[in-house]
């Protein structure tokens, strides 16, 4: 840095900020003047800010190396012992800081005008998708942008007009260039709106840092060599730019807050679908790995039980924490994260069929070769519509849903032999004055496109389920003296089924197996010979031996909460432990069981005190996964260990 | 003595264009070293290199001792340049620039420039746009001299200067300097204001230096033959050193440069009726040399 080259820029360029204090004053009495007209002030602080400014801005830039062309002194000014580059930066140093008094004198005069002063506060400048920024945010981005690209492009070129048509040119290419990219490319994510100012601040730094290298290396007696000189460091920085600013969305992704958790598992593995992204955690090598995810939001839709596919959305955000439904993709990809492909494009764009249908409820087959899905007619739930497609994408087939009357149909699982699914259908209520609406269970054929209504009135089958092996289906019933609930009515009574039942999926036969009153949520062990269920209201505990056919074992459990929430209850370390989680005192525990019930050992689960809603649990092998869904925090309890690891 | 500045094998090209070739020579100090070449022949271009404003494409400088590279700044400390057009601040006033100047040179004595400018007629306060061509000569003289340079590189700065100016500033200043010791590398197309000042004569032409020798030694061997035949002149003979033969009806003029016996037996072996043989100019020297035709074989001390 050289002082006496500062010194004289501050000389030669002194006309600047004399010309703006002179504008000021000018602005300072129009605003006084006009202090009681609102559009007269709306206009003037919206010049000021986004006009003047930044013109003066730019004017300053490219006036930085337009002595050296007039006078001839480029080739003195070289010629000096100090080197080039400290040339460049001892004039940039004496200009930016002509600028930077100049935007602060500005500010400060006019955040005290009365009139000004709230509309500087006031305004917001919408950039993209509606966000919006600052008034003295956009003006100082605008105003630096200009400036340095402005001062860069000076050095190569002597003409000063051209200079700043050009730097404006420039400036707002590379802003809808960026704009297009983060709304196009990276499908727009309000996460990362700090991303405009600062690709524009990168854009500029890259164009002001090629100059500064262009102009210690560049030959200055040729036009080309030194435009050559520069356009080739530009491409280099920008590139170094984009890596940046590429890097920054990946931390930036993966250190998002958590705002949603969703747990799959198959096999050993279990699939997290979180706002960062979707995740494997593999229990026996006890690691994480992420699978996908990067600027979107992801949402599980399904994984096939025979550990083949998974099936995911994909959401770009317009809002924070929304995730609109036309801009939702599905994806699929091998349990082992390779193999990614797009099954279905947002419905908004989709043509064909599916054009302009909500699609949800992913299914994939047990072996992972078909997936099936209901859609909805955007806004429409009463034209629910069961459709088919293969793992590829292809052999997209609509299949017609043969229930008169029907509300929903909700796909529960795929039979063992992969070609039938089980859904539970609703029918809609006929009779207002009585609007009982009946439940069924229903087997349909993908080939043949025959439906077998079965289990009327099966209460929550999505509370038991299909057997590992999809053989069977547990549900449970109410008593035959009870009455289903009304969902038009007043939630007053507190209905829960009595009898447990599984039906063979083959032969579609019903067997109870035990009666109880209150019964909660029942689980399959992993080899389908057991069942744990909660009973009483989820005081007790059992499990049910399908090979026995009796209750082989009964303990009680702690109070229930008032509140009515079914205890979370899962099989743990392959079919010899029974997990679930309760309330003790004023925090959660996760309770342990042994096979036969006969010893349990408890585990406070950690960070829950002050939580409401009961965390979810889930064992995977040697492992017990917890699921804080109020404060989205995923926690693993090794078996062995005895300890927790907090995954997310 | 020892070197001041050395140039070897310096070329330069402007896209296809070759300006420099293979320019090498050595200055020592306390000469003033003449510097010939036609226009748009590189002498700008090499100035400009020797002060680090523009890259050489390859070849190398060494100063002191010392390589240059093409980012090195130290070295210039020791070097004034006044380049070929004027390079000021037009609206600078003379102190202010020259302040500015010494402001980059650790060895600027601001008493002799005072001096100087008083010497010069130069008004200090003076705008620079205001300036006469000679008095913006005098102030970029002031601008190099003031830094004690040790080598001072004059790009044609006289052209344009009236007579009485340009005398001044070549005995009074460029001479005084030498005496006391530095370099001079003066580049002009006046070539006879040299024969008052010169030490040695360079010139370019082709892209490379083709003479680096004393001056007066460049006088003494040079020389113009002129010949006289009966009858129908013959063919000149390959003789070294001959740099233009000019023949027409009965009689041949030819430069020829070293002149030597040899020179000398071979051209009265021609058996002229008449031969006349007298010194050249420095200016039909010069034209000798780079006149039209290819690029005359070097000459180096």
């Amino acid at each position: 840095m050289n002082g006496q080259l500062i010194l004289k820029e501050w000389k030669e360029k002194a006309a600047v900020p004399l010309f703006a204090l002179v504008f000021l004053l000018i602005f300072v009495v129009v605003a006084r003047v006009f202090a009681q007209r609102g559009e007269v002030l709306d206009i003037l602080t919206g010049s000021i800010f986004l006009a003047f400014l930044p013109m003066t801005a730019v004017l300053l830039g490219a006036s930085a190396f337009y002595s050296e062309f007039r006078d001839g002194a480029w080739a003195y000014l070289f010629s000096r012992p100090v080197k080039k580059t400290m040339i460049w930066i001892s004039k940039f140093l004496a200009l930016f800081a002509i600028l930077a008094g100049t935007l602060f004198v500005y500010f400060i005069v006019l955040s005290r005008i009365p009139g000004v002063r709230e509309r500087i506060a006031e305004f917001r400048i919408p950039l993209v998708s509606g966000e919006t920024f600052s008034l003295w945010g956009v003006c100082l981005t605008i105003s630096l942008s200009l400036f340095v690209i402005a001062f860069s492009l000076s050095c190569f070129s002597d003409k000063q007009i051209q200079d700043i048509f050009l730097s404006i040119l420039v400036f707002a290419g590379f802003g809808l260039a960026f704009a297009y990219v983060i709304k196009e490319v990276l499908y727009w994510n309000p996460d990362f709106t700090f991303l405009i100012p600062v690709v524009w601040a990168l854009s500029a730094i890259s164009i002001g840092a090629s100059s500064l290298v262009a102009f210690g290396r560049t030959d200055f007696s040729q036009a080309g060599a030194k435009i050559a000189g520069f356009l080739k460091c530009l491409v280099l920085f920008l590139a170094l730019a984009a890596v940046v600013v590429w890097a920054a969305i990946g931390i930036g992704a993966r250190f998002r807050p958590i705002t949603h958790i969703r747990l799959e598992t198959s096999g050993r593995n279990a699939y997290i679908y979180l706002s960062r992204g979707l995740y494997r955690f593999d229990s026996e090598r006890n690691s994480l790995k992420r699978l996908d995810g990067a600027s979107w939001r992801v949402w599980g839709e399904g994984v096939s039980a025979g550990g083949g596919k998974i099936i995911w959305s994909k959401f770009r955000l317009i809002k924070k924490n929304e995730l609109p439904d036309e801009t939702q993709e599905h994806w699929i990809m091998d349990q082992d994260g390779r193999n990614k492909r797009l099954l279905l494009r947002p419905y908004e764009v989709e043509s064909g069929p599916l054009s302009g249908h909500y699609r949800f409820n992913f299914l994939p087959s047990r072996d992972g070769r078909r997936v099936v899905f209901n859609s909805h007619q955007s806004g429409n739930w009463g034209s629910q519509m069961l459709w088919s497609i293969n793992a590829d994408g292809s052999g997209l087939r609509n299949h017609k849903i043969d229930i008169p009357n029907l509300a929903w149909a909700y796909c529960n699982g795929w039979t063992a032999d992969n070609q039938n699914i089980i859904l539970t259908v609703m029918e809609k209520s006929l009779d207002n004055k009585s609007p009982r609406r009946r439940n069924w269970l229903c087997k349909f054929s993908l080939e043949s496109g025959v439906w077998q209504k079965f289990g009327e009135d099966a209460w929550k089958s999505s509370l038991f389920g299909l057997s590992p092996k999809g053989d069977k289906l547990g549900t449970s019933f109410l008593s035959p003296a009870a009455q289903p609930p009304s969902l038009s009515g007043p939630p007053s009574a507190v209905l829960r089924p009595e009898i447990l039942s599984v039906y063979d999926l083959n032969t579609l036969a019903r067997t109870d197996l035990l009666r109880a009153p209150s019964i909660g949520q029942a689980v399959w062990d992993p080899s389908g010979a057991k069942i744990a269920y909660l009973s009483n209201g989820d005081t007790r505990l059992g499990i049910y031996s399908i090979a026995e056919g009796k209750v082989i074992s009964e303990t009680a459990l702690g109070p229930s909460l008032k509140n009515y929430v079914y205890k979370p209850l899962s099989w743990a370390a392959d079919g010899q432990k029974v997990v679930l989680t309760d309330l003790e005192g004023s925090r959660y525990i996760l309770k342990i069981f042994d096979e036969n019930l006969k010893h349990d050992k408890t585990y406070p689960i950690p960070q829950t005190e002050t939580i409401q809603t009961r965390p979810e649990v889930c064992g995977l092998g040697q492992k017990v996964l917890v699921l804080d869904f109020q404060k989205s925090r995923l926690w693993v309890f090794d078996l062995a260990k005895e300890k927790w690891r907090r995954l997310f | 003595m020892s070197e001041l500045l050395k140039v070897g094998g310096l070329g330069k090209s402007f896209g296809r264009k070759r300006v420099l070739e293979d320019v090498s020579f050595a200055l020592e100090p306390g000469r003033v070293y003449g510097f010939l070449g036609r226009n748009g022949e590189g002498k700008t271009t090499l100035a400009r290199i020797l002060m680090g404003v523009i890259p050489a494409d390859r070849g190398e400088v060494v100063f002191k001792g010392e390589a240059v590279p093409f980012k090195a700044a130290a070295y210039k400390r020791e070097i004034g340049y006044i380049p070929e057009d004027s390079f000021f601040y037009s609206w600078m006033k003379v102190m202010e620039f020259l302040r500015f100047n010494g402001s980059f040179y650790p060895r600027w004595d601001a008493d002799r420039v005072r001096v100087l400018c008083e010497n010069l007629g130069l008004d200090p306060k003076a705008r620079i746009r205001t300036l006469s061509r000679g008095e913006k000569l005098k102030l970029g003289l002031v601008a190099a001299v003031g830094a004690a340079p040790d080598l001072l590189i004059l790009d044609d700065p006289t052209s344009g200067l009236d007579v009485p100016t340009r005398h001044d500033f070549l005995r009074g200043v460029i001479r005084d300097l030498a005496d006391r010791g530095t370099a001079v590398l003066f580049a002009t197309h006046m070539v006879h204001e040299l024969e008052r000042v010169a030490d040695d004569l360079l010139i370019l032409h082709g892209g490379r230096i083709i003479l680096d020798r004393r001056f007066d030694e460049v006088k003494a061997s040079a020389r113009r033959v002129r010949l006289w035949f009966d009858g129908g002149a013959p063919e000149w003979p390959r003789i070294e050193g001959t740099l233009f033969v000019e023949s027409e009806a009965g009689r041949i003029e030819a430069f020829v440069y070293p002149w030597n016996d040899e020179a000398e037996d071979g051209i009265r072996r021609l058996a002229p009726t008449r031969m006349e043989v007298e010194p050249l100019s420095l200016e039909e020297i010069f034209v000798g040399f780079v006149g039209s035709g290819p690029a005359r074989p070097t000459a180096r001390s």
